[in-house]
């Protein structure tokens, strides 16, 4: 059994969430929550469960069996798994693996922040129907302020994605985020993807509140 | 959005594969008070008896048609980070509206426990015979597609997205 599982990538599973309509993706859809980011953002929801929680490692065949149970619903609606977190593209080997064996007609989405290697984003893009981008923001001095992270990176794995998925398969989500950004701040980064060819984008506010 | 209206869409959801593939299909209203995850027992077995019904089709070479019944669901987005008030702009439908923060995944344990206990449904007491009886537990194929991927055609159409309630979160 070991030995099987080895060759094969595992899904650090934090959670499930079954039958969402129109939240994260087209139809009804399952979210499948995995563990881990190397994004460390202020407002981040998540923070405490990636660092600390225990996750599940489930392989594809664990996971599609967890599934399945929606398999009509995914049909019959467009509908099928997104994969989020923390980071879904870390685990693009995986969500490779899983789309191998989920019936062909399910949509596999991921929410990103593309804060990836590109090698994970080349991966994710033979096997994932759409991208929910998360970007923070456009702005190199705000995105590593909030995200501790590189906004050029992000950026040139948009790029490669626009170029080889094309835009109508990519929504990019552009946060206003308190205390980092403002509402200029967003239009110039709608601005600045409308440039790079993006055409849906997502406008929306963070809302903190306090524990 | 409630899980009343998530049941609701559901429950729509399956009595038009029912029409669409000439399933015999009963189901009845809910009336159950208060909130729901949008699913329990029954509709459970609504659906799991509407999987072997199709799995009976195409075992004996009937066509299985599966319509695109909510195909302009919007394509919104939670994520990761706190969701506030969104507006989807592009190909999309644009959304706009306040919303609760949402979509917290707050605990390792799934959220996708049928919920139990009681439910109050009209002729809950009622075994249900022949063509609509439930689905059965401990039925062999109960775990198997009931597709034959090669053999299954499969046809999308009518689109009924103004069924469908847009609204972030759960
Ligand atoms: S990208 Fe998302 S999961 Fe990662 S740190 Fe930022 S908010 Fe948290």
């Amino acid at each position: 059994m070991v030995s099987e599982k080895s060759s094969e990538a595992l899904f650090p599973l934090l959670s499930i969430a079954r039958l969402r309509m129109g939240t994260d993706g087209t139809g009804v859809t399952t979210l499948v929550a995995g563990a881990g980011c190397p994004l460390r953002c202020r407002w981040c929801i998540n923070k405490k469960l990636l660092s600390d929680a225990p996750a599940e490692n489930v392989s594809a065949a664990e996971l599609l069996d967890r599934v399945k149970i929606d398999d009509l619903y995914f049909r019959t609606t467009g509908g099928g798994i997104t994969f989020g977190g923390g980071e879904s593209l870390l685990h693009a080997d995986f969500i490779a693996q899983f789309r191998k064996i989920c019936p062909s007609e399910w949509n596999i989405y991921a929410e990103t922040s593309l804060a990836v290697p590109r090698k994970a984003v080349e991966t994710a893009s033979g096997c994932v129907s759409f991208f929910i981008v998360d970007c923070k923001d456009m702005n190199s001095g705000i995105y590593s302020a909030y995200t501790g992270g590189d906004a050029e990176r992000m950026k040139a794995n948009l790029r490669y994605l626009i170029e080889t998925v094309g835009p109508q398969r990519i929504l990019v989500r552009v946060p206003r985020i308190p205390e980092y950004n403002t509402e200029a701040d967003q239009k110039r980064s709608v601005s600045e993807l409308k440039a790079l060819g993006i055409e849906n984008t997502d406008v929306f506010d963070y809302i903190i509140r306090e524990e | 959005m409630l899980g009343k209206e998530k049941c609701r869409i559901l429950k729509e959801i399956r009595r038009k594969i029912a029409d669409e593939n000439d399933i015999p299909f009963v189901t009845e209203e809910c009336t159950h008070k208060g909130n729901c995850r949008g699913t329990c027992p029954r509709c459970e077995s609504e659906l799991r008896y509407l999987e072997k019904q199709l799995a009976r089709r195409t075992a004996v070479g009937k066509t299985v048609t599966l319509a695109a019944l909510c195909t302009g669901m919007a394509l919104a987005a939670s994520g990761c980070a706190p969701v506030g008030i969104s507006h989807i702009v592009g190909g999309g439908t644009e959304l706009s509206g306040a919303v609760p923060y949402t979509d917290v995944i707050e605990t390792p344990e799934p959220d996708i426990e049928v919920e139990t206990g009681e439910v109050d449904w009209p002729g809950n007491e009622v075994e249900l015979t022949g063509e609509v009886a439930p689905f059965e537990e401990d039925d062999p194929s109960a775990d198997a597609f009931p597709f034959n991927e090669e053999e299954t055609e499969i046809y999308l159409e009518n689109d009924l997205s103004g069924m469908v309630a847009y609204e972030y979160g759960e």
